[in-house]
């Protein structure tokens, strides 16, 4: 797969260096590939563009209203190996919660990038509109987010806060934190923002975004919330490994149970799969080990837009799902296999319907 | 009397600032102020106790573990049960594991834990 010598043996050695063999490079190119939905004859492409990525375009990563999760998912990126080395390749020259400079200096690297100019923003955390809620080095977290919006290339806003506005803007909202694309709103700046909700950022993600800027010169397509449509274009009910279990109308009941240890679905214990859409079953966390419902836990919905108010009661059922003409919910048809599916495609276009989403695709047909 | 105010202060999580005050090459007094405010208390007023944990965990994303483990505890309290041995040894081990963030991976202990000790120029 590729070809050989697309890469540079200087570049090559460089990935050997750290530990990383070319093998394990392509194949880490072929993830992106399949990630960003192009063919293997993308894979020599890809590794051309990181290649040259390693002129280090820079990266501003600034944090506002966040808890650092998504600076912590990215420094603890272990698979694959070479989107940590990308994201090395990319030299982030600010970031609060890792670099080793402070106060006074801190905020000459930052200016020293402002000055520069064309750099990848990447923003994490919400942005407090209330005055005085959120400060760094004496200025508005508003206002700093101006300042460095305009000279940006390209800005990214990965976790649910600096999406949306995530947990820290859930009612009442004590500090009225607003996610990016509405502080840029508030602010009178225009440009796109590309925003990767989850909480954290699952950096696969944000690793697969960064290459097909790479690449393409270019942001991905994105969906009506500015989400890139080949990470939220499906959802986690529809790629669940406990799908079939969903079906076959077999569900966990109780915590602790036997129905549990057996591994069924999760939906009567408030599952959010059917209503959220996230690549998360595909692409999974922690070295591509697990994600939450693989281990057990009914998914909380943080990759949607109003989370966690919109799904407030994480634990209960989503609202039982009615047919027209047909009088039967999960809880009454049980474990009758064929009308629990139909229930399943029912909840499944309510959840496309509700969220606004699946314009114009036949939804009705997922069987 | 001189005066040094670092902020931000950088390798935390959150937004801190900190000012010295220095008098005769002593500190004299220092004060540390968050610089953000997010109100998790207020957040959490009126909501369903079981969505507790797993809002205060993010509160912190360096040490969410120790966040939702406190929040389970409180909850048990409140309700007056007591986990089954089994689930307080998996409170355990998950707690372990979080906490014990500097093995959790080479780079996270380059970037957080070793930087640290690295004296910087006076700011």
């Amino acid at each position: 797969m590729g070809d050989r010598e697309e890469i540079s043996k200087q570049f090559l050695k460089a990935f050997e260096f750290q530990g990383i063999r070319r093998r394990d490079f392509l194949k880490f190119c072929g993830a992106t590939a399949a990630l960003l939905g192009l063919s293997e004859s993308f894979i020599p492409k890809i590794a051309a563009a990181i290649e040259k990525a390693s002129k280090r375009p820079p990266v501003v990563w600034l944090n506002f209203a966040s808890d650092s999760g998504c600076t912590e998912a990215l420094i603890k990126a272990t698979y694959p190996n070479a989107a940590d080395l990308v994201l090395d390749i990319l030299s982030v020259d600010y970031n609060e919660t890792i670099m080793a400079a402070a106060g006074k200096q801190a905020e000459e690297i930052l200016q020293n990038s402002k000055k520069a100019g064309g750099y990848i923003l990447i923003v994490e955390g919400g942005i407090p509109t209330k005055k005085g809620h959120g400060m760094i080095a004496g200025k508005e977290m508003l206002d700093i987010l101006k300042e460095f919006s305009g000279p940006a290339a390209a800005i990214l806003a990965v976790g649910s806060c600096a999406t949306f506005g995530g947990v820290p803007s859930a009612k009442p909202n004590p500090s009225q934190i607003v996610g990016v694309t509405e502080a840029l709103k508030k602010v009178g700046v225009k440009k796109a923002v590309v925003n990767l909700d989850l909480c954290p950022i699952n950096v696969e993600y944000l690793v697969a975004v960064v290459v097909n800027y790479l690449l393409l010169g270019s942001l991905p397509e994105l969906d009506s919330f500015g989400r890139p449509k080949m990470f939220y274009g499906q959802t986690i009910h529809e790629n669940c490994e406990r799908r079939a279990n969903f079906d076959a109308g077999r569900f966990v009941e109780t915590f602790g149970s036997k129905e549990e240890a057996l591994g069924y679905c999760l939906y009567k214990m408030g599952c959010k799969g059917p209503m959220t859409y996230s690549a998360c079953p595909k692409v999974m966390y922690n070295d591509r080990i697990s994600w939450c419902v693989k281990s057990g836990g009914p998914c909380i919905g943080c990759a949607e837009h109003g989370w966690p108010d919109k799904f407030a009661g994480f634990y209960n059922r989503l609202p039982d799902v009615k047919l027209p003409g047909i009088q039967a919910t999960a809880d009454k048809i049980g474990a009758v296999a064929g009308a629990a599916a139909v229930v399943g495609i029912a909840s499944h276009a309510i959840a496309t319907k509700s969220s606004g989403r699946g314009k114009g695709e036949k939804e009705g047909g997922k069987k | 009397m001189a005066r040094i105010t670092i902020d931000p202060f950088t390798r935390i999580e959150g937004h801190l600032r900190i000012d010295v005050e220095i008098e005769g090459g002593k500190v004299k007094d220092a004060w540390t102020s968050g610089t953000l405010f997010r109100g998790f208390e207020i957040i959490l007023k009126g909501r369903d106790p079981r969505d507790a944990w797993h809002l205060t965990q993010r509160i912190c994303g360096v040490c969410p573990t120790s966040h939702g483990h406190t929040s389970s505890m409180s909850m048990d309290d409140a309700f007056k049960v007591r986990p089954p041995d089994n689930g307080r040894i998996i409170r355990n081990i998950v707690e372990g594991r979080g906490g014990l963030v500097c093995l959790d991976s080479l780079k996270q202990f380059l970037s957080d834990k070793l930087l640290r000790l690295i004296p910087l120029p006076a700011s």
